[in-house]
């Protein structure tokens, strides 16, 4: 029973992690209607910008978060500004944004480990202690506080989207670029702010994972094909879809490797995105909406 | 030494351009987004392996790596029929991440990370082409005739009818044209081609494992059949000599390999964004990237 | 067409302009060491301890040689690759490696390389022709592990390794052995740059292990160490001799005492008090682990290629030769499969946060 319940707590830490990258990018996704793949560069970054700022330079930990999730925005608005903006004014169709985004994401994890060299770094914070227990099963405080946080960003974002100006600007901007405009809403300051944002989430994740996990060059690519997996199976155009998507796609894993070795863990993701591109690529929360350009909507 | 060094560079250029060629074939000319083209060039580099190690002659061993990667390039087309852009470019990548899965986990067939080491250079009737000058004029025979065939596929009418899938599918299948039909035999010619490709490397470098058909192998091939423009098969050539040499007076320079390697990518990716910002046709491409 | 010949050309020429000019004939030996990656730690105390071998030799004989060292990051298709360049291009007599062997042994064979190598995968000698290895092979550790952990009155082990040659050739000799007198739970391997081992460890508690066999790379103890404590999980815990290295000791604070494992033995005889003088007063630091195999493994490969003028099968003669030959790692005699002769394991248990040498009838 505590290794059920244990595999249940594993599987919801690494859903949280998921969930941290997949509701930035769902949320840029929605808004731009395109696959912003680097966005795993932005956590990797934001997870080395903490280490360089925090572990190498020994700036103060909450200055150096702030200073993260600043640097995190604005990298994000950066690769608006310099590629996918120019791309959108020759009207480049969403297989270019895709190669693009590609592109910029090989190009980041190259130059991360150009920078700091392919050997794993930690960042230590948190002492080490026994974790707490729950009937059995143990985690962390560190771990509770990831959980916490996706939830709450699912409860914050899905706020901010119904309620703030700034977030209906964004779904009017989502359903139709055209007629928003014709209403007075700026597309191009919209793009903008959907990547500040949800690149400041990106920095989040960093920062949360950065200090749970250990930093490697490669993180960005692996930690996006998962949050991407997570927001395919929750419905990639909503961000509340691609939170529980996650913690589904944390739980599988960790369920699946009950019974399989270890190693296994990313075979399973791999396969459950591949079925779910296949099969039900609207994701199990799938709305399917008329003229919705996202995967499996008419085009 | 230097004479050594550019026959390696030129074995390399050949390999990249069998496999390039045939990406332009599902995707310059069918307009197939096709991005889980290394898992075909994956397929064909074990096979040919696992044959090899046991012993079969190489013309068996890369016959069987084309087949068989074609074979599962004719079984990708099926759940993939409806798809189009960007869409069916992640379905494919999903694709091949399943591949590489494979390839790491199932480790009675392909000894997972390990590997296969001491793969056979290719030895037929009796000439074993330990040499690489000699393996340059094996690889180079290969390509020649890939070539030649794939320009010969797409000047045919079969060609004809792939670049008006890509064009205008809706019209093509009015016209009585069975578009499915075309793009399957488009995949898996693309990934025949793409599994010699593969032969051809596992025999020259005689080690394969997962890592070396991963997300960041494709950045090249893509860049390639980008910057030398899409259904022209003279620039997907010119692109991949480009492409494998540019970043190697790096290396003369002095740089370590730890910095030569992600170096590479970089230029890579640069290359591909600037192709795609200021020139979306590339060298000599008639299509718009689309 | 003719666009195709005039870049062709330019390459051609740009190429010839940095490339590289005839070398006057010296001593090429290849080194070829996870410089970067995960392994970086012991990549680097191992090029600091050849350039030593080389300093030693030339000043020996005054024979100008040269040390090619390569990045293989501990990744086997760039080892493999780095093997090619070195062979094919440099034209190097002999290789010097601490780390993934067996993967390039078979282009070394083929070209009449000698290898010198700490690496200890026994199919490395057992298999492969022109090997000499400085140290004694897993198959003995492996046994030696088994036997202790009987002797200390446990019978059913969980393992977990780090996937590769090292992990899986030790993890096979230690669970053959082990098997004939007790139970192996389950054994899982995990990747070399992994730091989330919660899943492996969950396992561990859930079964009826009563103790565990870690394998892993220095880096990764602290933090297995780590997880086992916030997971409560208490076992007895057994590692490779991998664990052997100073960052271990001070990133565990003081979870790691207790621990049993295999190492070679230090000698002091004083060869090593040189090599370990001339190393402090180069680098300000103490070699690292196998550090003086690798001097030796250095030393051979230079002199090999001295005495025997670039001539492979002269080469190896003179190995085989050779009988207690003092190196910085101990006595070295070659048996026909190219292992040493006379050289064991220890027991060593962390003690108090220093390693000391155990007790015990295996």
């Amino acid at each position: 029973m505590s290794l059920f319940l244990q595999l249940l707590v594993n599987g919801l830490i690494a859903g949280g992690i998921y969930a941290l990258v997949a509701s930035g990018f769902s949320l840029i996704y929605s808004t731009n209607k395109f696959v912003h793949f680097a966005h795993g560069s932005a956590v990797a970054a934001s997870a080395y910008v903490l280490y360089l700022l925090f572990s190498m330079l020994g700036l103060e930990f909450f200055l150096s978060v702030f200073l993260v999730i600043l640097f995190a925005g604005a990298f994000g608005l950066f690769m608006d500004k310099a590629i996918y903006s120019q791309l959108r004014a020759r009207k480049a169709s969403g297989l270019i944004m895709l190669i693009a985004s590609i592109a910029l994401l090989i190009l980041f994890e190259s130059l991360i480990l150009l920078f700091f060299g392919a050997d794993v770094k930690t960042i230590n914070l948190i002492k080490v202690e026994k974790g707490l227990e729950f009937f059995g099963a143990i985690i962390t405080p560190l771990q509770i506080v990831i959980i916490i946080t996706s939830v709450v960003l699912l409860v914050l974002l899905f706020i901010f989207m119904k309620r703030t100006k700034l977030g209906k600007a964004m779904r009017a901007v989502s359903d139709n670029k055209d007629v928003a405009e014709i209403v007075g809403i700026s597309s191009k300051r919209i793009f903008a702010w959907s990547f500040i944002i949800g690149s400041a989430v990106a920095g989040v994740a960093g920062i949360l994972i950065g200090l749970e996990q250990n930093l490697e060059p490669t993180m960005g690519t692996n930690l996006m094909i998962k949050g991407f997996t997570g927001a395919i199976i929750g419905g990639i155009g909503s961000v509340p879809g691609a939170i529980l998507g996650s913690f589904l796609l944390g739980l599988a894993e960790n369920f699946g490797i009950w019974f399989l070795p270890s190693g296994y863990k990313d075979a399973i993701a791999f396969v459950i995105l591949f079925a779910f591109l296949l099969f039900r690529p609207q994701g199990i929360l799938g709305i399917k909406k008329v003229g919705d350009k996202s995967p499996g909507g008419d085009r | 030494m230097f004479e050594a060094y550019l026959i390696h560079l030129l074995i390399l250029v050949v390999i990249y351009i069998i496999l390039s060629i045939s990406l332009q074939l599902s995707m310059g000319f069918t307009g197939l987004f096709n991005f889980g083209h290394i898992a075909f060039y994956c397929i064909g580099a074990y096979v040919s392996a696992l044959l090899a190690l046991n012993g079969y002659p190489f013309i068996i061993c890369i016959l069987a790596a084309g087949i068989i990667a074609a074979v599962f390039g004719l079984f990708l087309a099926f759940p993939t029929k409806k798809l189009k852009g960007d869409y069916l470019a992640l379905a494919t990548l999903g694709f091949s991440f399943v591949v590489y899965a494979v390839a790491l986990n199932w480790v009675e067939l392909t000894r997972g990370p390990l590997g296969l080491p001491g793969i056979p250079k290719p030895e037929i009737l009796g000439f074993v082409f330990s040499d690489n000058l000699y393996f340059l004029i094996l690889a180079g025979v290969i390509a020649i005739i890939s070539y030649l065939v794939i320009k010969w596929i797409v000047s045919s009418p079969f060609g004809i009818v792939l670049e008006s899938v890509r064009d205008d599918e809706l019209a093509s299948k009015t016209l009585g044209k069975n578009s499915f039909k075309a793009k399957a035999y488009a995949l898996a010619l693309s990934a025949f081609f793409a599994g010699i490709a593969g032969s051809l490397y596992a025999s020259y470098i005689t080690f394969i494992d997962p890592s070396s058909f991963t997300l960041l192998q494709l950045i090249p091939v893509l860049a390639i059949i980008i910057i030398g423009g899409l259904a022209s098969l003279e620039g997907t050539i010119i692109a991949a000599i480009i492409i494998v040499l540019l970043p190697e007076p790096l290396r003369f320079i002095g740089f370590p390999s730890s910095v030569v390697g992600p170096a590479r990518q970089i230029i890579y990716a640069l290359l591909l964004l600037i192709i795609l910002l200021f020139r979306p046709k590339g060298i000599k491409g008639k299509v718009e990237l689309e | 067409m003719k666009k195709i010949i005039l870049v062709f050309a330019l390459v051609l020429v740009s190429l010839l302009l940095f490339g590289c000019t005839e070398q006057p004939k010296k001593i090429k030996v290849g080194a070829l060491l996870p410089l970067t990656g995960s392994a970086a730690s012991y990549g680097d105390t191992w090029e600091k301890a050849l350039s030593i071998a080389l300093d030693d030799f030339e000043a020996d004989t005054n024979v100008s040689a040269e040390i090619l060292f390569e990045d293989t990051q501990l990744r086997p298709e760039l080892t493999v690759s780095a093997a090619q360049k070195l062979i094919s291009l440099n034209k190097v007599t002999s290789i010097i490696t601490g780390a993934d062997t067996l993967v390039f042994l078979p282009i070394t064979e083929n070209n009449n390389v000698l290898v010198f190598t700490t690496a200890s995968n026994p199919d490395i000698t057992l298999k492969h022709k022109y090997v000499f290895r400085i140290n004694p092979s897993d198959s003995e550790q492996g046994v030696d592990m088994a036997r202790r952990i009987f002797e200390l009155d446990f019978s059913s082990t969980a393992v977990m390794a780090f996937e590769g040659e090292y992990g899986r050739g030790l993890s096979s000799v230690f669970i053959n052995e082990f098997s004939k007198k007790g139970k192996i739970v389950f054994s899982e391997y995990f990747s070399d740059t992994e730091s989330d081992f919660r899943s492996i460890l969950a396992k561990v508690k859930n079964s009826v292990a009563d103790s565990l066999f870690v394998i892993a790379l220095d880096n990764q103890y602290p933090a297995i160490l780590r997880q086992m404590k916030e997971m409560d999980l208490n076992i007895k815990v057994f590692a490779s001799e991998t664990i052997h290295s100073d960052s271990v000791l001070t990133d565990s604070n003081g979870l790691a005492d207790g621990i049993n494992f295999f190492y070679y033995p230090q000698t002091d005889s004083n060869i090593r008090k040189d090599f370990e003088t001339k190393y402090y007063t180069k680098y300000n630091s103490s070699p690292g682990p196998f550090a003086d195999s690798i001097y030796d493994a250095g030393l051979l490969a230079l002199y090999s290629d001295y005495f025997s003028d670039g001539n492979y099968l002269k080469a190896i003669d003179y190995l085989h030769s050779l009988t207690n030959w003092e190196g910085a790692s101990g006595k070295l005699t070659f048996d026909s499969n190219g292992d040493p002769i006379g050289k064991y394991f220890q027991l060593y248990i962390i003690s108090k946060d220093k390693f000391v040498l155990g007790d015990s009838n295996v």
